[in-house]
Order: C-alpha cells, then structure tokens, then sequence
C-alpha cells in the first residue's frame, strides 16, 4: 500500500482536480468582486460572497521561493528525489504549492517560468497539478 | 512614553532535554512552581492561568482546565491558546491587559511539553485542508527553507551567513547550564550537517526537547514587592497574516514588521534602544528576517550583519539569543525566549550577561509563519 498522500475531493474541489483531466488549471473567481482566489473555499475571502464560477487560467507562473528535498519522508517520494518544492506565482495573481517534475533542482533559480502539468491519477478520477521550467527557446543552457 | 502598565516578576523553567517518565504537565508544574519561588509570590495569589498545549498534551483546547484542576487554582482569568512560537507573547500580553483591566493581579502564563520522550513528529505533512503532502512537503523546515532560498536569490546571503546564527547560539549555550546543546560547533560543522530541506542543514534546525516555562505577569506595584526587580512591559506587538500567502511580499512576512513597529511605538522605542535581542529561531533564517524587520539593519543586509558572528555575539553591538534559543537552548517555542530577556534585563545571567543590558526585544512567531508576537522589556523606572 503506497504512503502517498492524494488529494480528498469533495463537491466543492472536484472542479480543481478535474480541471488536470482536461489540462486546465482552474481557480475559483467571485462572481461578486471578480477575485480570482485559491486555496479552494465557499466564500470570497474578499467580499465575503458566497458566489464563484471555475475559470481555466493560463497554467502559467514563476517560481517565488523552492525547497529542496534530499531525502524522502515518504517511501513514495524515494523515486523522486531530490525533488523540489516551489510556491508558484501564477500568471493571474494566485499562489500555490506544488512540486517541480522534469526537472534537476540544482539547476532552477527563484523568478524561473514555469508551466502546470497534470498527472491523471486514474483510480480517482483526477489529475495532480505540477510545475515544470518552461524551456526558453534559443538558450542552450535550458 | 513607554507602556509599562504591567510586569513580569517571575519565570521558571524545569529541567530541559530528553526527560522520560516526564508528561507535558509534569514539566508545566515545574516550571510554575519555579517561577513562584522566583517571583517570591505565593500560590494562592494566583488569580489569573493562561496556558499553551504542548505536542503531547492531550487535554487540546481545554488544557487550562486540566492545568488548573492539577494546580489547583480558582482564576480569575483563565484560556488555552495554539499560536506556535507566537503563544508565550500573546499570552504575556492578554495577562498584561487583564491586569491593567483589574480583572486579575497575578497572571500564571505557562507552557509544558514532553515532545521529545513523547515522540512529537515535526515531519508531518505541511499545510492544511489539501494538504501540501500532495506535493512531496513534508516538515516544518520546508516554509523556512524557500523563504531562506528567496532571501539568498534576491540578496546575495549564504548558508555560511546563516551558519553564524547557528554558531553564536551555541557559543551562548556552553554560558547556559539549562541549555541542551553546548558542544560548541564550527562553521565547518554547519556546512557539513546533513541537509534537511536544502537550503536548510540539520544546524539551521531547532532542537525537539522536553521541558516547561513559567512566567508570572503582574501589576506594577505588586512586581515592586517581589523577590527580583520587576521587569516591565515597555510594549507588545502582533502581526498575523491568514490570507494564504496572498498578500502582497508575503514571502518576506511583513507581518512580522507591523507586529514589531507596533510595539517599539507603545514602547516609545526603535531599533537603536535595543540593548540585547531574543529573536525567534526555529529556523536560523527566522534570525535573519527579524534583524531586518526590526529595523536592525535595513532590508538584505542581514546576512553581512551576521556573518563572522562579531556583532551578535555577547560583546558585539547587537547581543543575540544569549541563552542559546531554540537552537541550543531549548526548543520551548519561545517561551526561554521570554524568561532570558527577563534575566538580561534583570542583570543576572551569569557568564552571559550582556554588559549594560536594559531593554530587550523578544519575538516569537508560528503557524507557518502566520503568526508573530513580541515583547519590549525593560526596567521599572
């Protein structure tokens, strides 16, 4: 039995991890104020209204801050490491927590781009968001 | 004008470490009785019990009625709260304003954890409601580790400036006969410990230890008639930030910054009448934050400021965590930090007392780093 830890989808957040399913990254936006929010919630933190609509946003970002893991605390994070963990800031304002995938963190630096992938989980119907380093074409170094 | 409506009059601690057959209560009543003998302030004046659950405390949310049932206390003023390292700050200041209220005079604030004999894990999944485990975030270091990577990115610090928090701490620990840790360790020995969350190494990390803190908070006038001179509270300050990293900078937590230029304004006080400074240290980053958010240096020049560990140390220009922290000292979530800015002020500590030391700073900070408090202390008059 795998110690991976996977998302517990409720009626409210099944629009998130399906979004993955699709290739869409997907964010609450008030319907009220017009701010597009995340962590996942049933109100505005904003406005306080209870109102939201799920938009498709660009799966793009940068990465704010990362944190390099060497050892794994998981026996289902051994494969992985090192890995990286980055605060992604997204193209439209939100910020979230995500692992780095395709990725040598020795060679990523904070402000990097990044774009969201999605790994189908298919037992649970949904796709896991990640960030990848956009490669920048032309320079051989990426 | 400085506040100074309310004083400490007493602190305690119990026996720190590895303690088995020790309970989170146990060491709570410890300390409590540690702090009346110092205080010398007898059981039965204690009108008021404010207390912080420890990892191992069972009793969560009602842990002041255990507490208080086990010390047998009919207060006047009583409560539990969970804000990690912010706890022993906001509980001195809830006791501060009950006593300048009137709804209390002699205020218990009192913490007591068994986290090490007790197996406290500090490795759980970070986060809350989806959890960041899903993400491979695992440990309280992580938060730390990439504020300290953006701190390095942006400003040019290095793991060795951060290894001079590390080392100044333990230099301060081998002064300290309650701190845990008193090896003294080298730079060398930073930069070789194993990585934990990287930037992070296993020297950049607080310790995991059993103990408990007392500090008694009273009037001005009933500090005077107490065993010690009473140290008062010149200021107090919070700054809390639950918006999910969503505002504006959150990275380099401007919320710490409010919490401490609100104190040195009730304090009437800035950054050059600190004398010495006990700066929350779960992490040595933490260390560096608050240096610049309390106006020591300014923004980015943390780093430099540490780095040779001359000016922080005992006779340096800015005296820091004399007692050793969370680092060496103890991991009391900042309450050690409390009881040593105490003994500064008072002049007592020994072979680390910093020469001239009249006021200090005291900052905790926790939850993620969503909460932070902190205290101006200095003398009476």
């Amino acid at each position: 039995m795998s110690d991976r830890i996977l998302p517990t989808v409720t009626d409210l957040s099944r629009p998130f991890w399906e979004g993955g399913l699709a290739g869409e990254l997907r964010f609450q936006r008030c319907t009220a104020c017009g701010h597009l929010r995340y962590p996942i919630d049933t109100i505005c933190p904003r406005c306080l209204d209870a109102g939201y609509a799920w938009e498709a946003v660009s799966g793009t970002g940068t990465i704010l801050a990362f944190g390099t893991f060497r050892r794994a605390y998981r026996a289902s994070w051994e494969d992985r490491v090192p890995y990286a963990v980055a605060i992604i800031q997204t193209t439209e304002g939100p910020r979230l927590i995500v692992d780095v995938v395709e990725a040598d963190p020795d060679e990523l630096h904070v402000d990097d781009p990044v774009e969201f992938v999605f790994e189908p989980v298919t037992e649970a119907g949904i796709a896991i968001p990640h960030a990848r380093p956009v490669r920048v074409q032309g320079d051989p170094t990426t | 004008m400085a506040w100074k409506r309310a004083a400490i009059a007493g602190v305690g601690a119990s026996r720190q470490g590895k303690l088995p057959g020790e309970t989170a209560m146990s060491l709570a009543t410890e300390a409590f009785r540690d702090a009346l003998d110092d205080a010398g302030i007898a059981k039965d004046e204690v009108d008021g019990l404010l207390t912080m659950p420890g990892t191992t405390s069972p009793e969560g949310p009602k842990h002041y009625l255990a507490l208080g049932e086990h010390l047998g206390i009919d207060p006047k003023v009583t409560g539990s709260l969970s804000m990690g390292g912010a706890t022993a700050g906001v509980l001195i200041q809830q006791a501060a304003l009950a006593i300048d209220a009137g709804m209390a005079n002699v205020v218990a604030c009192v913490f007591g954890d068994a986290a090490k004999t007790g197996g406290s894990k500090f490795d759980a999944s970070a986060g809350g409601g989806d959890s960041w485990g899903i993400w491979g975030m695992f440990g309280n270091a992580a938060n730390s580790a990439m504020g300290a990577r953006r701190h390095m990115a942006l400003y040019g610090t290095t793991s060795e400036q951060l290894g001079w928090v590390a080392v100044n701490g333990r230099r301060n620990a081998a002064r300290n006969p309650l701190a845990v840790m008193r090896e003294p360790i080298t730079i060398e020995d930073h930069q070789a410990s194993r990585p934990i969350v990287e930037p992070l190494h296993l020297l950049d990390c607080c310790l995991i230890t059993d103990g408990g803190v007392c500090v008694i908070v009273t009037s001005p006038e009933r500090a005077r008639d107490a065993k010690h001179p009473p140290v008062s509270i010149w200021g107090m300050g919070q700054g809390h930030t639950l918006q999910n990293m969503g505002t504006p900078d959150w990275w380099y937590l401007p919320h710490q910054q409010d919490c401490i230029s609100r104190a040195y304004r009730m304090a009437g006080v800035g950054p050059r009448d600190i004398d010495v400074a006990q700066l929350y240290d779960n992490f040595t980053i933490a260390v560096l934050f608050w240096l610049e958010h309390a106006g020591f240096v300014p923004r980015g020049e943390s780093g430099p400021f540490v780095e040779g560990g001359t000016r922080i140390a005992l006779d340096g220009e800015l005296p820091l965590n004399t007692a050793g922290g969370n680092l060496s000292e103890s991991y009391m979530q900042g309450w050690l930090h409390v009881v040593e800015g105490v003994r500064q002020v008072r002049g007592e500590a020994g072979d680390r007392q910093v020469a001239g030391a009249e006021r200090c700073l005291v900052t905790g900070r926790g939850m993620t780093l969503n909460t932070a408090s902190c205290l101006v202390l200095g003398p009476d008059r």
